[in-house]
């Protein structure tokens, strides 16, 4: 029976949709289970920094093996892996040119991390800071490997109401 | 001038066929009768706290005896009580008068073989500190290999301590009785470290640009030859070519630098390595041709004027000899050809390079090592039990006729090891050519044709051993009954099975053997059902003339079969030859110009295709029930019992083979 191709793709997003959402409701639940865990007054905002300082760790390994540092798009390919790791969890993004060589911009038009930030009761800000540590890490783990000056800055973000995620990315010498 | 031990090659054939493999060379001031060496190798056969064990003296005193009075390298010792240095956990240590007992052993069977002992320092670096949290190195650079430990940089008050431990530990090789003394500085150790820019971004003395990264390494050579004395020969390893470009690591030109500071630094020979463990290119697996490194020992040899040695692809005794002619390089270095043959070099000598067991540089042993386990070997089934008498051929109490069915792998390791204990053997083959799965595995491509030197080497054990082989015999339950042998072994092989999901007028089923020995063609989009090393197989050998391929495994990974080391070559080949891959999924249907493939998340998903290539496996048991019939002791081994790799083939064969 000839199959639809149309309807597999759509029921397989269906699912990739759900695994994402999980995913974001399983990290608010363990951010849940372990601050009742830590002694009351505790700010949540050093649990999720350090939280997402470990993932960064580990999503740095990910990258080295996808960079190549003799490579003139060194740059651009961390933001590749950045777009490629930010629209797998469910994000919107792209990447902008820089107006020269050693810079380039990410853009992120849709993100369903802050809403599940409501629904847990953690704020906005939990969710800009735990981003940007998020990349800080990787960055500063990259930097480390392949001995470069790479600099990641956040110039907006949805969580605190703007319409985008804007990060820029830049190489020193 | 010092001789050791004399050595007269003349009476022997190789002698005139390698007359450069077989000439003294002189290192320091020590002569060396041949130009043969065993290359230090972790086996893990010591204790995990250090100790040397009598294993490990087995293993080493084989080795000793295939150099033919070359020099022999024990394995690396770690050199420090914290065990930073140690990178595996059965590695020999040196950090205390207490393990010069155990080394001595070491050099004494070496010695009784009549080899040089050669004693190597190894401090492992960032690839160290295996059973603590952390590794030592220069810098505290992140790894990229996720099996490593987070890096701790070291101190100055460090760095003076570990020149002393080395000094230290070559003071203990001498008192344990080595001839010569030698400095691993390569593949992601800590000398290396200290050298290559990617691990080095010190700002002292130790750091800096390549004369401040040589410090350490020079140190080291200053310390240890002071401990030493002049007479020892010291030798050093270092990479010529690190292939650490993605990471920003020396070029070739720092490579050479380096021994030239070494020289300067005194050290009598240098071994020429390249790559790095943490390289993202090939260099020592089977796609990479033979003799491809060479470049470098040339290069090495117009840089410094003590001799040079290298290992790395060189397998066969003609290469080295052609290469040490025209002055390429000085000595033949090997580690995986004498793990897969501990007497390589012993039976070249004599005139017997069929009994050479080929290594197929499938590096299953260092897999091994990597993963804390004791060394293997994938086509040596006694490697690492050279102490152990059950894993010895030993004359049978009672001499039997034993019938083996199956002329592949796993059939003539078990015939010739049988013959040899004194059994009746014989071979039915149902083919009129030995080889079985491996004759067609063989063919596929990057370097798979040296499997196929394992068929040679047994065809020649089975002739030696005068195995009586049948060729293009089926054999049936008749068979069976009218010989009425005393043991049956069935060692057929596995059945290739073809997908379960059916068959269209518009899509070819063929098998993955028919396809590799050109008996059947397919059209230009192939589906193949297999993910395991035949699948893998089939997949290059068609994707490689052109073809459109896509692979459906069951598995989660592909090549579940391959060991680790290896797998990611064929991962990479896969990628690069744009072959899509459906993991965990199976064929559905079967339509005219189509194949459904389930996959992940219960998605279906439709490949346009012309042929199914079908490379499963499935054991085959028929014939024990005949044997269990007529009361005949039988054995069931290598893929008919459970589909696997040629080593388990070989294995289950040699281990069959000495108990019956």
């Amino acid at each position: 029976m000839p199959i639809n191709q149309e309807d597999e793709m759509r029921k397989l997003l269906s699912k990739f949709d759900a695994l994402g959402n999980i995913t974001r409701a399983t990290w608010y639940e363990w951010r849940q289970a372990a601050l009742s865990f830590l002694p009351p007054g505790t700010n949540p905002m050093e649990l999720v920094l350090k939280a997402w300082e470990v993932v960064g760790h580990d999503t740095a390994k990910a990258y080295f093996t996808a960079l190549d540092k003799s490579k003139p798009t060194f740059l651009r390919d961390i933001a590749k892996c950045i777009v490629n790791s930010s629209t797998m969890m469910g994000e919107t993004a792209k990447i902008v040119d820089g107006r020269n060589p050693d810079e380039v911009y990410i853009q992120w038009d849709r993100c369903p991390w802050p809403e599940f930030a409501r629904r847990y009761g953690a704020s906005m800000e939990e969710d800009v800071l735990g981003c940007d540590k998020w990349f800080q890490t990787v960055i500063a783990d990259v930097n480390e490997l392949f001995n470069t000056k790479v600099k990641l800055e956040t110039l907006h973000a949805i969580p605190r109401g703007e319409k985008v995620c804007v990060r820029r990315l830049s190489i020193g010498v | 001038m010092a001789v050791n031990f004399k050595w007269d090659y003349k009476p022997y054939p190789a002698a005139a066929k390698y007359p450069n493999l077989f000439k003294p060379i002189k290192i320091g001031n020590l002569i060396i009768p041949n130009r043969i060496k065993y290359a230090a190798t972790e086996d893990n056969l010591n204790t995990h706290d250090g100790y040397v064990t009598d294993a490990d003296v087995a293993y080493m005193r084989e080795r000793a005896k295939g150099v033919v009075g070359g020099i022999c390298t024990i394995q690396g010792v770690y050199m420090d009580e914290k065990r930073e240095g140690q990178g595996y956990v059965g590695q020999a240590a040196a950090w205390h008068d207490k393990f010069i007992p155990g080394l001595k052993k070491l050099a004494d069977a070496i010695h009784d073989e009549k080899a040089i002992a050669n004693y190597q320092l190894m401090h492992c670096g960032r690839v160290g500190g295996v059973d603590i949290p952390y590794c030592a190195g220069p810098s505290a650079i992140p790894q990229r290999l996720k099996v490593f430990k987070p890096v701790r940089e070291m101190s100055l008050q460090d760095i003076k301590q570990c020149i002393k431990e080395h000094a230290d530990a070559a003071r203990r090789g001498i008192e344990a009785g080595y001839d010569m003394m030698e400095i691993s500085g390569i593949v992601g150790y800590l000398v290396s470290n200290f050298l290559s820019k990617y691990t080095n971004r010190r700002t002292d003395e130790y750091g800096g640009d390549i004369y401040g990264r040589c410090k350490f390494m020079t140190d080291i050579i200053k310390a240890v030859r002071k401990e030493i004395g002049k007479d020892v020969p010291l030798i050093i390893r270092l990479c010529a070519e690190e292939l650490l470009n993605d990471v920003g690591g020396n070029t070739p030109e720092e490579s050479m630098i380096t021994y030239k500071m070494a020289e300067e630094a005194g050290v009598d020979c240098i071994s020429v390595t390249q790559g790095w463990q943490e390289s993202s290119v090939p260099v020592i697996s089977r796609d990479i041709p033979q003799g491809t490194w060479l470049y470098n020992a040339k290069r090495a040899k117009q840089t410094v004027k003590v001799p040079i040695s290298m290992a790395y692809r060189l397998f066969l005794p003609e290469l080295p000899d052609k290469a040490i002619a025209d002055g390429t390089m000085d000595i033949w270095e090997m580690c995986r050809p004498m793990i897969a043959d501990p007497l390589m070099p012993k039976k070249i000598l004599e005139g017997h390079p069929e009994d050479v067991r080929p290594c197929v540089a499938c590096n299953l042993c260092l897999a091994r090592l990597f993963r804390d386990a004791p060394m293997t070997c994938y086509v040596n089934p006694v490697c690492a039990h050279e102490s152990d008498p059950k894993w010895q051929i030993t004359p049978a109490v009672q001499k039997n006729k034993v019938m083996i069915v199956g002329g592949g792998p796993a059939g003539l390791e078990c015939a010739y090891s049988s013959a040899l204990r004194g059994h009746e053997v014989h071979v039915y083959e149902k083919n009129t050519t030995l080889g079985g799965q491996i004759s067609y595995a063989s063919k596929a491509p990057f370097g798979d044709i040296e499997l196929y030197g394992i068929i040679n080497f047994l065809k020649a054990q089975c002739d030696k051993a005068k195995v009586n082989i049948h060729l293009g015999t089926t054999v049936t339950p008749k068979t069976i009954e009218d010989e009425m042998p005393d043991t049956l072994v069935i060692a057929t092989g596995a059945v290739f099975t073809p997908p379960a999901a059916g068959s269209s007028k518009g899509v070819n089923i063929v098998s993955a053997p028919d396809v590799l020995t050109g008996k059947v063609k397919t059209g230009e989009r192939v589906m193949i059902f297999g993910g395991k090393k035949p699948g893998i197989s089939v997949a290059l050998y068609l994707a490689e003339q052109g073809k459109k391929i896509s692979i459906v495994c069951k598995e989660r990974n592909l090549g579940k079969d391959v060991n680790p080391s290896l797998i990611w070559r064929y991962v990479q080949k896969l990628a690069q030859k744009k072959v899509t891959v459906y993991k965990e999924s199976q064929i559905e249907e079967v339509n005219e110009t189509s194949v459904v493939v389930k996959a992940l998340y219960d998605t279906r998903i439709s490949v346009p295709a012309d042929t199914i290539v079908f490379a499963e496996r499935e054991s085959f048991k028929e014939l024990m029930s005949t044997a269990k019939e007529l009361g005949i002791e039988a054995h069931l081994i290598g893929d008919a019992l459970v589909p696997r790799s040629l080593s388990h083939a070989l294995h289950d064969g040699y281990r069959t083979g000495i108990r019956i």
